[in-house]
């Protein structure tokens, strides 16, 4: 097969360059599938770790004898830390760590000739063949992938029997085909200079490190950015197999670039905005896209950004995460879907680290920076709850601490929250963590009833009084009740002004019955304190949350009619509904004209007896609507 | 919805403002910071902007995170991030505050073929939900960045940030074309990540760097 590849390589390889240069001249910021459709399928071949390995292709002229011989050495890279004086500290000289689990490559010329992997030293050692004489040299990629790990008992040694593929990539090629084929980006990859094959034996190669270096305020060398990143994956990936040795992770790409900046716009131009993960293509490929600039915001060597963005890559793929997304801040009131997620990747970076505060750098010289202790209790009466990222971050990074381990975090997020009916948040995670390892455990009920800490009623756990039975739904609204008057003091919306609304509008779900369900003080929508704008709309009190038990095969939800001044059902465009089942989306209606662009009606269809969330979303301020449920 | 920040980045066509050979009747006015009323631009309720971007295919999840923490400010020229210009300029940016900040201080820096340019600092010292304070900074016609460095106390936390607005001549394009970034701007120094991509022989795009030796 080899043999046979090898006269058309030239062919394939022209073929990809000239696909890609027609690609390259599209101007268009979205493309059409077809428009990179060539690109897609010449690069699909390539695709995969075992693809890289399966082409030894050995094209060069002979000069001697065939030869077997071993490689060796050791591979590193650079980096600076953050530091909790809110920067960069390049005070020193850099700090130089081994390159884990990374791909090795023996090459001739353009062809990989052997391959390997760094162990957890970042030490390699490679058999291959090749002629005496031939200039070969080696390279260290930013990727590591397995289909079944097998521990060095180097370092840390959770991961036994799982895979994964990590692959760090420039994002910034100018091409708009790249956004929806990440083959498209190119792969970091760390390259010795050039050896003659020994005739027999063992080549020790020089140690090769991948520079940081910092000088005169500015950066002199990153190419120990990519593998910075690679090397905080590894870690995180490490954290989770602490729940699950034999863990498989799906592909992920590590989208980072020097141009990778906040302005909104392209990606394949660096415009990415924040730091986030995403998912593209139908496939739902796994990416993470992280800030490069210099002088603007780097978030290469924030350890802590990078896991938290893994951990949304985690809790998409591994776990489930039903958050809506969107902007959000410390000390927010937010959606409680959003609070749990973000909460958990701050809480995770900790974990990751073994490092409560996460250091976001930023500015000239990298020299701004604000950290957050995730080790620290919401220190506001009106931070404490399921829609704080604060409240959520402390929960679980407290019981890590408590646990001294990921692996009851991991079986409640993996085997429980995942298939949970109700949606994924601090109320979920808590009732089954109680109900799995018992509701004092690993100061569980601590954490969530202490007066300095979230200072929330453990009925909220139950349905009714607590006993040995703990679920999600809050039925009876222990939640609303303690934070309309009682208990350690209201809460407010947002923070420490604003109104104190009543018990309903608390409610984490207003459960809903057949036929008409007159308005209470749950249906409305209001955006606090905060402006009414597109930023907003992931707030508290935005998105109203219910929950239907169907009662046939079919089911039809409706808002009815609208209060609010100047609003009808069909003059206006204030509302929109999204049902789910299990976090997954069945309908929705978002029409912006007609008599339901102001009163949404979903049709989904349904089995008697299962439940399903409703998700009723504001887009300015609704006084109430009515909802009914046919049947 | 396609606010800032949202997991999925919008992919609308990026419009640019044009402001050269004497055309100044545009938005952002030469010379008169005060013509244009930024507040709330763009972001009342009820409106398509608003509109939340729910997955249109059944079964398909929806967007499920918005990055790592982010001081609730954003600085734009009117809504946009970049700004084309061929003369000498006063732009006026527009800072706007998604939730309450106290204790501001802040200043807009030129990165680039704009370094240099410092503003005075910001002028105000609080910014309320959903309030937009304008500054003018008078720029020249040259292809850089504008830093907007902002730190101030959000809800009792601390935080800080710097956003980019970019600034384009187009008569520099040209040169800038030629650089990896589009602007020559980004890593004067660091060369190390100049290299253009090359494919192997298996076919994977590769970014090449030099190892160090020892």
């Amino acid at each position: 097969m080899i043999t046979s590849l090898k006269p058309l390589m030239p062919l394939i390889l022209l073929t990809l360059v000239l696909a890609t240069t027609a690609c390259s001249q599209l101007e268009v910021n979205t493309p059409s599938s077809s428009a990179c459709a060539s690109s897609v399928a010449d690069s699909s071949s390539v695709q995969g770790a075992k693809t890289v390995f399966s082409i030894p292709v050995e094209a060069s002229a002979t000069v001697g004898a065939m030869a077997t011989f071993t490689v060796s050495g050791l591979a590193r890279y650079e980096r600076y830390y953050p530091i909790t004086a809110n920067r960069i500290d390049y005070s020193g000289a850099s700090t130089a760590l081994p390159i884990r689990r990374a791909i090795v490559q023996i090459m001739n010329g353009t062809s990989p000739i052997a391959s390997g992997f760094t162990d957890d030293n970042g030490n390699y050692s490679i058999s291959t063949t090749a002629t005496a004489g031939t200039s070969l040299f080696v390279r260290v990629q930013a990727r590591s992938t397995t289909t079944s790990y097998v521990s060095d008992g180097i370092g840390s040694n959770n991961c036994s029997g799982g895979g994964w593929d990590v692959r760090v990539v420039n994002n910034v090629t100018g091409n708009a085909c790249s956004q929806t084929n990440a083959e498209l980006r190119a792969q970091y990859v760390l390259d010795s200079s050039a050896f003659s094959a020994p005739a027999s034996g063992t080549t020790a190669m020089p140690t090769l490190t991948a520079s940081l270096t910092y000088a005169s305020s500015a950066y002199t060398a990153r190419a120990g950015a990519p593998f910075a990143l690679l090397d905080t994956a590894i870690s995180a990936i490490e954290t989770v197999c602490q729940g699950a040795a034999a863990t498989t992770f799906p592909t992920v790409y590590v989208n980072w670039s020097s141009s990778n900046t906040n302005t909104s716009g392209n990606r394949y131009d660096g415009n990415i905005t924040t730091s986030f993960f995403t998912t593209e293509t139908t496939a739902k490929i796994g990416n993470v896209y992280i800030l490069g600039k210099e002088n603007v915001d780097t978030d290469e060597l924030d350890n802590h950004v990078v896991a938290h963005e893994f951990g949304h890559f985690i809790e998409n793929k591994i776990y489930r995460s039903d958050s809506i997304g969107g902007s959000h801040s410390l000390g927010d009131s937010v959606d409680p879907r959003l609070a749990f997620g973000e909460g958990f990747g701050n809480a995770f970076s900790g974990m990751v680290h073994s490092d409560p505060v996460y250091i976001d750098t930023s500015g000239t010289s990298q020299a701004s920076a604000f950290k957050i202790d995730v080790s620290t209790a919401p220190a506001a009466i009106d931070d404490r709850g399921p829609w704080s990222e604060v409240s959520m971050q402390y929960l679980l990074y407290h019981t890590w601490v408590q646990r001294g381990s990921y692996d009851s975090i991991h079986n409640v997020l993996a085997n429980y929250q995942k298939t949970s009916d109700a949606p994924t948040n601090g109320l979920t995670f808590a009732s089954y963590y109680a109900q799995v390892y018992g509701v004092t455990s690993d100061d569980l009920q601590n954490s969530w009833t202490g007066a300095g800490i979230m200072s929330s009623p453990i009925d909220a756990l139950c349905s009714g009084a607590c006993g040995t039975t703990f679920e999600p739904w809050d039925a009876d609204n222990d939640l609303g009740v303690r934070y309309d008057t009682g208990g350690s003091g209201p809460r407010r919306y947002k923070q420490t002004t604003g109104s104190n609304f009543t018990a309903p509008f608390w409610q984490m779900y207003r459960t809903l019955s057949s036929g008409a369900n007159a308005a209470t003080a749950h249906d409305q929508i209001t955006f606090g304190g905060y402006s009414v704008s597109s930023t907003n709309v992931n707030k508290y009190g935005v998105h109203r949350l219910y929950k239907v038990t169907a009662t046939s095969s079919s089911t039809t939800v409706a808002v009815s009619s609208i209060t609010q001044s100047g609003q009808t059902c069909s003059n206006g465009d204030l509302l929109d509904m999204a049902v789910y089942k299990q976090g997954v989306l069945l309908g929705s209606d978002e029409a912006t004209t007609g008599s339901t662009a102001n009163c949404p009606t979903v049709t989904f269809a349904s089995t008697a007896g299962q439940i399903y969330i409703i998700d009723i979303a504001g887009f300015g301020t609704v006084g109430s609507y009515n909802i009914s449920v046919s049947p | 919805m396609k606010g800032r920040g949202m997991n999925i980045q919008g992919t609308k066509n990026m419009w640019r403002w044009y402001i050269g050979g004497g055309v100044v009747a545009v938005a952002v006015v030469l010379g008169c910071a005060t013509a244009i009323d930024f507040k709330d631009s763009g972001r009342e309720a009820g409106t398509k902007k608003m509109k939340r971007d729910v997955a249109a295919v059944p079964g398909q999840e929806p967007r499920h995170n918005g990055g790592k923490p982010t001081m609730p400010v954003t600085a734009s020229f009117d809504g946009d991030s970049i700004v084309n210009i061929t003369v000498d300029s006063n732009l006026i940016v527009a800072i706007t505050a998604d939730a309450d900040i106290s204790n501001v201080v802040g200043i807009i820096e030129g990165m680039g073929g704009l370094s240099g340019l410092v503003s005075q600092p910001l002028d105000f010292t609080e910014i309320a939900a959903g309030e937009t304070r304008s500054i003018t900074v008078r720029v020249p016609a040259k292809t850089g960045s504008l830093a907007v460095r902002i730190e101030g106390l959000v809800q009792g936390y601390s935080m800080s940030t710097t956003l980019e607005l970019k600034v384009i001549n187009p008569k520099q394009a040209a040169s800038a074309a030629n650089s990896k970034s589009g602007e020559g701007l980004s890593h004067p120094e660091a060369h190390d990540l100049d290299e253009p991509p090359t494919v192997d022989a298996t076919g994977q795009r590769v970014q090449s760097m030099k190892a160090r030796e020892n």
